[in-house]
């Protein structure tokens, strides 16, 4: 069973749907980063991956002439200056590893669906962070093949 | 009892953001400098004057109800060159440094206010200053309008420190951590010489002595603990008891911790560890049933990671363990968190803001690869 809870004061990252959610001003996702904040007085971290997620939607918006140049400059801005003020996990030496495992491990199937949450969970976990996520069925398939020096992937269910 | 805890046998998963405090370390005591945009120019024309101590400085914060006043102890003249500095007794430790940049009228009778920085200087090691600066920093961060009044200069500045949000949270953080030490403290009778820098492992020393304080009964991450049986027929007896259960419960015993070098007794308590699997039960039983009473070493590992403390005995706080003035300041907490999380939210939000649901739909969708790409 390589996933546990996320404690009270486990630090968090989110997975990019809850992220999603959090630009959406979804209410479930406000309250949670609000205990979250009164706990730890951070916010969740971001990973450079779902940073590259964020980006790479307004990338493709400018690209198929969706937005204008200049909207595109002004949502990387805003995203910039959110991951500014908030913890930015890097998908460093350590993540590299984990992922690297994990990836030779999965089934090209499983990583056709899996391969963007298995780099947000390899960079959470090189850093000690838990995951605060909706879907918890995906992040165990990635947290049954992690590395012995990594054994615990520690979840945040968020629900509405 | 025979079975004890091997000193390093707790070997916890990172928790209260310790990787996060690795890579900005606390650093107690640092010059702290915000520039603030002058949110009033009316009456903020200090008129050119000799230089004396001990002149009042008013600090008016109405978003917390805080309004000090403050003694100007040194005060340095370059309005030539166009600065003031005002140095401001914040305690017998602690300085504000107030700079105001500007230029001399025409006249060279008044000075025009263009910009002001403010520094904290400290040179205490003291929990309590550092705290009691903490909340200062936070609220002049925090605060829609600052109001610094120097009635003998006839000076009424209305200011907003503009500072990013992540420093802000830095300093909740280390208010946060510079209470619970101030809690230990309180309830211990100790008091401490705060380090330059308190690494993760002692913030998470900090965390678990403050839970025993404050809680007694408390969650904590726990990979695995190391206990040793003497090998004996009674003690595989037990191990094969132990295994019945889902959890394992050790004690009571006595448990200490150390804190900035000093032992903090928590009385005697148990460790739980929940969903546990006794690592390698076949050579254990082998081990234990050799009989002659040598110890053998016993991991017993949560699959989950979770235990659970229960310190009835820790230390207690008193009744009422603050003064007024730091149970003002404590009593701001859920105040100052919920000005910054909102900011964050806004933040947040704007990443989308004046899009259609079907554009943030489409903006906010993920990247996708085919199954080809992952084919060797």
């Amino acid at each position: 069973m390589p996933i546990g809870p996320a404690l009270p004061d486990t630090p968090l990252a989110l997975d990019n749907d809850v992220f999603t959610h959090w630009r959406n001003g979804q209410s479930y996702v406000l309250r949670e980063i609000t205990e979250h904040f009164k706990r730890l007085k951070f916010t969740p971290a971001l990973t450079s991956m779902t940073i590259f997620e964020a980006l790479k939607g307004i990338e493709d918006e400018e690209r198929k002439n969706k937005i204008t140049k200049a909207q595109a400059q002004q949502y990387k801005e805003r995203i910039k200056t959110l991951s500014e003020s908030c913890v930015v996990l890097p998908f460093e030496q350590n993540a590299a590893s984990i992922a690297a495992y994990v990836y030779t491990r999965l089934t090209p199937q499983q990583l056709q669906r899996h391969w963007r949450d298995m780099f947000i969970a390899a960079t959470a976990l090189a850093r000690g962070y838990g995951i605060a996520t909706q879907n918890i069925r995906d992040f165990k398939l990635i947290a049954d093949h992690l590395p012995d020096s990594h054994p615990l992937l520690r979840l945040a269910v968020w629900k509405p | 009892m025979s079975a004890t805890i091997a000193s390093n046998s707790f070997s916890s998963a990172p928790n209260i953001g310790s990787e996060e405090l690795k890579a900005h370390p606390t650093r107690f005591f640092p010059k702290i400098s915000v520039k603030p945009i002058l949110k009033s120019r009316k009456d903020n024309r200090l008129k050119s004057k000799s230089t004396r101590v001990r002149i009042p400085l008013q600090i008016c914060i109405p978003d917390f109800k805080v309004d000090l006043t403050l003694s100007i102890n040194e005060l340095k003249s370059e309005m030539e060159s166009g600065e003031v500095i005002l140095k401001v007794a914040i305690d017998s430790n602690s300085n504000f440094v107030l700079t105001l940049i500007g230029e001399l009228s025409r006249g060279k009778d008044k000075f025009q206010i263009k910009q002001v920085s403010l520094n904290i200087e400290t040179n205490t090691r003291s929990v309590r200053s550092d705290f009691v600066l903490a909340s200062l920093r936070v609220m002049l961060s925090l605060a829609e309008d600052v109001y610094l009044r120097i009635p003998e200069f006839q000076l009424d500045l209305g200011l907003k420190f503009e500072e990013p949000l992540l420093d802000i949270s830095q300093m909740l953080r280390r208010r946060q951590i510079a209470y619970r030490i101030m809690t230990i403290e309180r309830a211990t009778g100790y008091e401490f010489q705060l380090p330059l820098d308190i690494s993760g492992e002692e913030v998470k020393n900090i965390t678990l002595i403050y839970y025993a304080v404050i809680h007694r009964s408390f969650d904590w991450p726990i990979d695995s603990i190391t206990v040793f049986f003497p090998a004996t027929t009674e003690w595989l007896d037990r191990l094969v008891f132990i295994n019945q259960f889902s959890s394992f419960t050790l004690g009571p015993d006595p448990i200490t911790k150390t804190l900035f070098g000093k032992e903090i007794f928590l009385g005697e308590g148990t460790v739980r560890v929940e969903n546990k699997l006794i690592e390698n039960f076949d050579k254990v039983q082998q081990e234990l049933a050799y009989n002659d009473g040598h110890p053998v070493a016993v991991v017993i590992r949560s699959l989950i990671g979770h235990g659970m403390y229960d310190l009835p005995e820790a230390p207690r706080l008193p009744n009422e363990p603050w003064d007024e003035k730091i149970q003002r300041l404590v009593d701001l907490e859920d105040q100052l968190d919920a000005v910054l999380v909102r900011r964050y939210h806004a933040l947040a939000a704007s990443t989308l803001e004046g899009l259609t649901e079907e554009e943030k739909a489409a903006i906010t969708a993920r990247p996708e690869l085919n199954e080809k790409a992952f084919l060797d």
